[in-house]
C-alpha cells in the first residue's frame, strides 16, 4: 500500500516537473557564454526568448552580436550600436529591434551599412568606456550609437554590487573619476545540471531556475527587519550615489575620449504621458554636455508626442504595465527613425 | 509579517514544532498568547500596550456585566466598553477625517485645526469589532463569560486573523479553547492545503493584477474606455483575491494549529443578487453588521420604511468602517441603496417574477464591479472621471489591454466553476458526474466543516493529485512575483 502511494508520487511528481520545466523553457530562455575579449555575453549562434516581458526572441550570432547573420568585411564598416538590456532587447523579436529597423531605414535611403547591435544587460557608461578598445578593435566600427539614459550615468555606473560590470570610483570628493573594469571573465562552472540542460533545455532550463534562485535569494534577504519600526531608515540615495554629485561633465568627456568623439548618445528619457512633448531637465544637461564634448545626441523624447498621438507608450508591454520596464516596439521603431535621420544628416 | 513572506513561514514553522512537543493544553494556549504578542509587534511594537488595553477593558467589563445585580450596572459596563472601543477606533483611524471635514466646514471663518500625526494601528478595525461583539454577546447572556484574562487575551491577539479578519466571534473561538489543541496530521494536511489556495490567490492572481489596477486608479485620466473597463475589472478580481486569499491562509493557518476560523467567502461574484453577494462576501463582517446594528436599529421589525434605512444606514456605516473617507461612505451609500432596492423588489414582486438567474447575476456582478470604483479611487473627483471613461466620454486615449487579466479571468473562472460543481450543485457528489471523477482523481475530498464551511482536502495519494500540487509549486517558485504587496485589507 505504501509502495504504491510512493510510486505514484513519485510519478505526479516527475511529470509535474517536466512540464513545469517545459513550461519555464518557453516562457524564458537565455543562455550567455564567456566571450575571451568582452566576458559574458549572450551565446553565438542561439536563439533566445522571453515571453514574461514582452513577446521577443532573437538570434545572437557571435561577439554578443544580435543580428540574424555577421556582416562579411566586403559589406563595409558596420555602424555599432552599444547598450544595456535596451539593446540587447530581449522583450521585442529581431524585426521590431531598432538595430534592424535602422538597418531597412539607411537602406531605403539608399545607404547599405550593416548595423551591429552589441546590448547586454546591466552595462553602464563605467562599461562602454571599459570596453571601448575592445569593442572598437573587434567590431571596426565606422559609427557608434551608445544608449543611455540618466541612471546610466549615475547609479548603475558607481554600483558597487556586482563585479561583472565596470563601474566608477574616484580616490576622494574632489579627485579624478576612473573606471574599474569588470573582473576578469571565468569559465563558469561546467556542472553535471549545466551539461544536461545544454543537451535536453527543454527538460532543464538551467538559466531560468538559477536566476530564480538567487531572485529568491534577494527577496529572503531584502525583506524587512522583524520590529521594522526600530530599525533606522536607510534612505534610497545612501543605497546608491557614492558621492554628493555625480561627476556627470566628467563621465561625458571620458566617454568622448574613448571612442574618439565619433559617437551619438541616444538619449532614452522617460515618458510622461500627460506632457509627451516636454523635454525632461535631465536630457537638456546631457545634450548639453554630449555638445560640449563633441558627440551627436539624439533624444527618444522626440517622438514622444507623436507616439502619445497614437494612444501608445514607448515603454511597457501588456504583459507588465504601463508605461514601465523596457521599450516596446514603438520605442524602437522612433528610435531608428531619429536615428536613420541623424546619421544621414551627418552624410555618414 | 505578510503571511506570503519566507520570515512567516520559519515563524508558523518554529510555533508548530513547539506546539507540538509542548503538548499541554494550557500551555499550548500561552505559547499561542506570546507568539501572537510575537507577530503583532513584528507589525509594530508600539500598539501591542494599546491592542492588549483594550483585552483588559473588555475583560473587566464583561466580567462586570455578568457580576452586575442591576440592568442598569450592566447597561453602563456594557455603554462603557462600547464608548472606549469606538473612542480607541475614532481616534486612531476616523481622527483625520474628522479634522478634515471639520476644517473644511470652518476655513471659511479662517479656522482651522491641524491635523494630527497618527499612525494607524495594524487591524484595530477587525480587533475592535471583535471585542465589541463579546461583550455584547455576555451583556445579552448569549456567551459564557471568560473568567481567564490569559484566555481572554489569547481570544483577542489570536495572530491568523489579527490583522485582517475573519472577525471571529467569542462565542465562536472561546469553546474551541476548552478542548485539546495543537497540530495533528489532518489538521496539518486540510490546513496546509487551505493555505496553499490562498497563497494561490494571493500571489498568482491578487499581486499580478495589483500592478494593472495601480496603473489605471493612479492615472484615471489617460486612459480609453477599453482599457478604463479592463482596469476596473483587474481591481475587482484583485480585491476578491486578496482578501479571499488573505481569509483561506488565516483559516488554514488556525487550522494548522488547531482551531476553526468562520467562513468568510462564499465565491461572492457567483451571486443572483446584491443580497446574496452580501451573504457570501465578508459574512463575518456582514453578519457582524447585521447583529450588532441592523437588527438593534430595529432591523425589519418596524415598517417598510424603516427597514430601508436601516438597510441604508447599516451599509453606510459598513462603508465607513473600511475606511475614513467619503469614498467608502459613498460605496457602502450605493451598497446600501442597492440591498434596499432588491428588498424593494422583492416585496413587490411578491415572488412571482424572477430574473432569469444569468441577467440577475450579470446585473449584480456589473453592480458591483462599479461600485469598486468609488472604493478604490483616491478622490471623488477621480471616481467621476472614471465612469466618465467606462461610459465613453473620459479624457484619456491611451490604450492599455492587459494580458494577465484575461489569463487571471480564465483561472478565476476555472475556478468558480469547480467551486460551483463541488460546493453548489451537488452537496453529496453523485458518482458519474465529471466533477466527483476530477475530484476523485486529484485525489481529493470534500470536508464539511460546521465552522469554516464546506473546502476540499487531500484524501489520498494519486498520481494526477501529486502532479497537480508539485506542478503548482513549481509554477509558484518559476513565475509568482517576489515583490509581494500587502495584503489590501491591512489598511482598513
Amino acid at each position: 500500500m505504501l509502495l504504491k502511494a510512493f510510486v505514484r508520487a513519485a510519478i505526479g511528481a516527475a511529470a509535474a516537473i517536466l512540464a513545469a520545466n517545459f513550461i519555464a523553457d518557453r516562457a524564458h530562455r537565455f543562455d550567455d557564454e564567456i566571450n575571451p575579449v568582452l566576458g559574458s555575453v549572450p551565446a553565438a549562434a542561439k536563439f533566445a526568448w522571453d515571453h514574461l516581458e514582452g513577446d521577443g526572441r532573437g538570434y545572437w550570432t557571435s561577439n554578443g552580436v544580435r543580428r540574424a547573420t555577421y556582416p562579411a568585411p566586403s559589406e563595409g564598416a558596420p555602424i555599432l550600436l552599444v547598450g544595456n538590456s535596451y539593446t540587447e532587447a530581449m522583450q521585442v523579436t529581431d524585426e521590431q529591434h531598432y538595430g534592424h529597423l535602422l538597418e531597412q531605414e539607411l537602406r531605403r535611403a539608399g545607404k547599405s551599412i550593416p548595423v551591429l547591435p552589441f546590448g547586454r544587460s546591466g552595462y553602464s557608461v563605467a562599461d562602454y568606456i571599459a570596453q571601448a578598445q575592445n569593442i572598437q578593435a573587434l567590431f571596426h566600427p565606422k559609427w557608434v550609437v551608445i544608449q543611455v539614459d540618466r541612471r546610466d550615468f549615475e547609479d548603475r555606473a558607481w554600483t558597487k554590487m556586482d563585479s561583472s560590470v565596470a563601474r566608477f570610483t574616484r580616490s576622494d570628493q574632489a579627485g579624478d573619476i576612473k573606471v574599474v573594469p569588470q573582473s576578469t571573465p571565468t569559465r563558469t562552472r561546467n556542472s553535471l545540471l549545466r551539461r544536461f540542460s545544454q543537451r535536453f533545455p527543454e527538460l532543464f532550463p538551467y538559466h531560468f531556475i538559477y536566476g530564480r534562485i538567487l531572485e529568491f535569494t534577494l527577496w529572503v534577504r531584502n525583506e524587512r527587519p522583524w520590529f521594522h519600526v526600530l530599525a533606522k531608515p536607510v534612505s534610497a540615495s545612501s543605497m546608491t550615489r557614492p558621492d554628493s554629485s555625480y561627476p556627470l561633465d566628467r563621465e561625458v568627456a571620458l566617454l568622448a575620449e574613448a571612442y574618439h568623439h565619433r559617437l551619438t548618445l541616444l538619449y532614452l528619457p522617460r515618458f510622461d504621458p500627460r506632457n509627451p512633448a516636454a523635454p525632461a531637465a535631465d536630457e537638456t544637461t546631457i545634450r548639453e554636455l554630449a555638445q560640449k564634448n563633441g558627440l551627436r545626441f539624439v533624444s527618444l523624447g522626440a517622438s514622444f508626442a507623436q507616439i502619445a498621438r497614437s494612444g501608445e507608450s514607448p515603454f511597457g508591454f501588456d504583459n507588465t504595465e504601463f508605461n514601465a520596464g523596457h521599450w516596446n516596439r514603438y520605442g524602437h521603431a522612433a528610435a531608428a527613425q531619429l536615428l536613420a535621420a541623424d546619421l544621414l544628416n551627418m552624410g555618414l | 509579517m505578510i503571511f506570503t513572506s519566507p520570515r512567516f513561514l520559519a515563524f508558523l514553522l518554529v510555533l508548530l514544532v513547539l506546539m507540538a512537543l509542548v503538548q499541554r493544553r494550557e500551555a499550548n494556549k500561552r505559547l499561542l498568547t506570546l507568539a501572537s504578542c510575537f507577530f503583532y509587534a513584528a507589525w509594530d511594537w508600539r500598539y501591542l500596550g494599546l491592542l492588549l488595553a483594550v483585552s483588559v477593558v473588555d475583560f473587566v467589563a464583561a466580567n462586570k456585566i455578568v457580576a452586575a445585580r442591576s440592568p442598569v450596572f450592566k447597561k453602563r459596563w456594557l455603554a462603557m466598553s462600547i464608548v472606549s472601543n469606538l473612542g480607541v477606533l475614532g481616534y486612531f483611524k476616523y481622527n483625520n477625517f474628522f479634522i478634515e471635514n471639520f476644517n473644511a466646514l470652518t476655513s471659511w471663518f479662517g479656522f482651522t485645526i491641524p491635523m494630527a500625526n497618527i499612525l494607524l494601528p495594524a487591524g484595530i478595525s477587525f480587533y475592535t469589532f471583535k471585542t465589541m461583539s463579546y461583550t455584547i454577546d455576555v451583556y445579552r447572556g448569549e456567551l459564557e463569560v471568560c473568567r481567564s484574562w490569559l484566555d481572554y487575551a489569547m481570544f483577542i491577539t489570536f495572530f491568523p486573523e489579527l490583522i485582517a479578519g475573519p472577525i471571529v466571534r467569542g462565542s465562536i473561538f472561546l469553546p474551541q479553547m476548552q478542548r485539546r489543541i495543537g497540530p495533528t496530521f489532518e489538521r496539518l494536511i486540510s490546513g496546509s492545503s487551505l493555505f496553499l489556495l490562498g497563497v494561490i490567490k494571493k500571489l498568482f492572481i491578487a499581486d499580478r493584477l495589483s500592478g494593472i489596477a495601480d496603473t489605471f486608479f493612479a492615472s484615471p485620466d489617460l486612459f480609453d474606455a477599453a482599457s478604463t473597463w479592463c482596469g476596473v475589472l483587474a481591481y475587482t478580481l484583485q480585491i476578491y483575491c486578496d482578501f479571499a486569499g488573505y481569509s483561506d491562509m488565516a483559516i488554514g493557518v488556525a487550522r494548522m494549529i488547531g482551531y476553526d476560523l468562520p467562513e468568510n467567502f462564499r465565491m461572492p461574484y457567483l451571486s443572483g443578487s446584491i443580497t446574496e453577494f452580501w451573504r457570501r462576501w465578508h459574512m463575518t463582517l456582514s453578519s457582524w453588521l447585521r447583529d450588532y446594528l441592523y437588527i438593534p436599529l430595529g432591523g425589519s421589525r418596524h415598517g417598510v420604511l424603516k427597514t430601508y434605512r436601516n438597510l441604508f444606514l447599516t451599509m453606510l456605516l459598513g462603508g465607513l468602517w473600511h475606511g475614513a473617507s467619503w469614498n467608502f461612505v459613498f460605496w457602502g451609500g450605493l451598497h446600501g441603496c442597492a440591498l434596499a432596492g432588491h428588498k424593494l423588489w422583492t416585496r413587490w414582486s411578491g415572488g412571482k417574477w424572477s430574473v432569469p438567474r444569468l441577467p440577475a447575476w450579470l446585473l449584480t456582478f456589473t453592480f458591483v464591479v462599479l461600485c469598486w470604483v468609488p472604493f478604490r479611487s483616491r478622490s471623488f473627483a477621480d471616481t467621476l472621471t472614471i465612469f466618465r471613461s467606462l461610459a465613453g466620454f473620459g479624457p484619456g486615449h491611451y490604450q492599455f489591454l492587459p494580458v494577465w487579466l484575461f489569463r487571471c479571468l480564465v483561472l478565476c473562472i476555472l475556478g468558480h466553476l469547480l467551486g460551483y460543481l463541488w460546493f453548489e450543485r451537488s452537496a453529496d457528489l453523485p458518482p458519474g458526474r465529471a466533477s466527483t471523477w476530477l475530484l476523485r482523481s486529484l485525489g481529493l475530498r470534500i470536508e464539511n466543516n460546521p465552522v469554516s464551511g464546506t473546502f476540499v482536502v487531500p484524501g489520498q495519494v494519486t498520481v494526477c493529485g501529486v502532479y497537480s500540487l508539485v506542478f503548482i509549486l513549481l509554477m509558484l517558485f518559476f513565475f509568482a512575483p517576489l515583490n509581494t504587496s500587502p495584503f489590501i485589507y491591512f489598511q482598513f
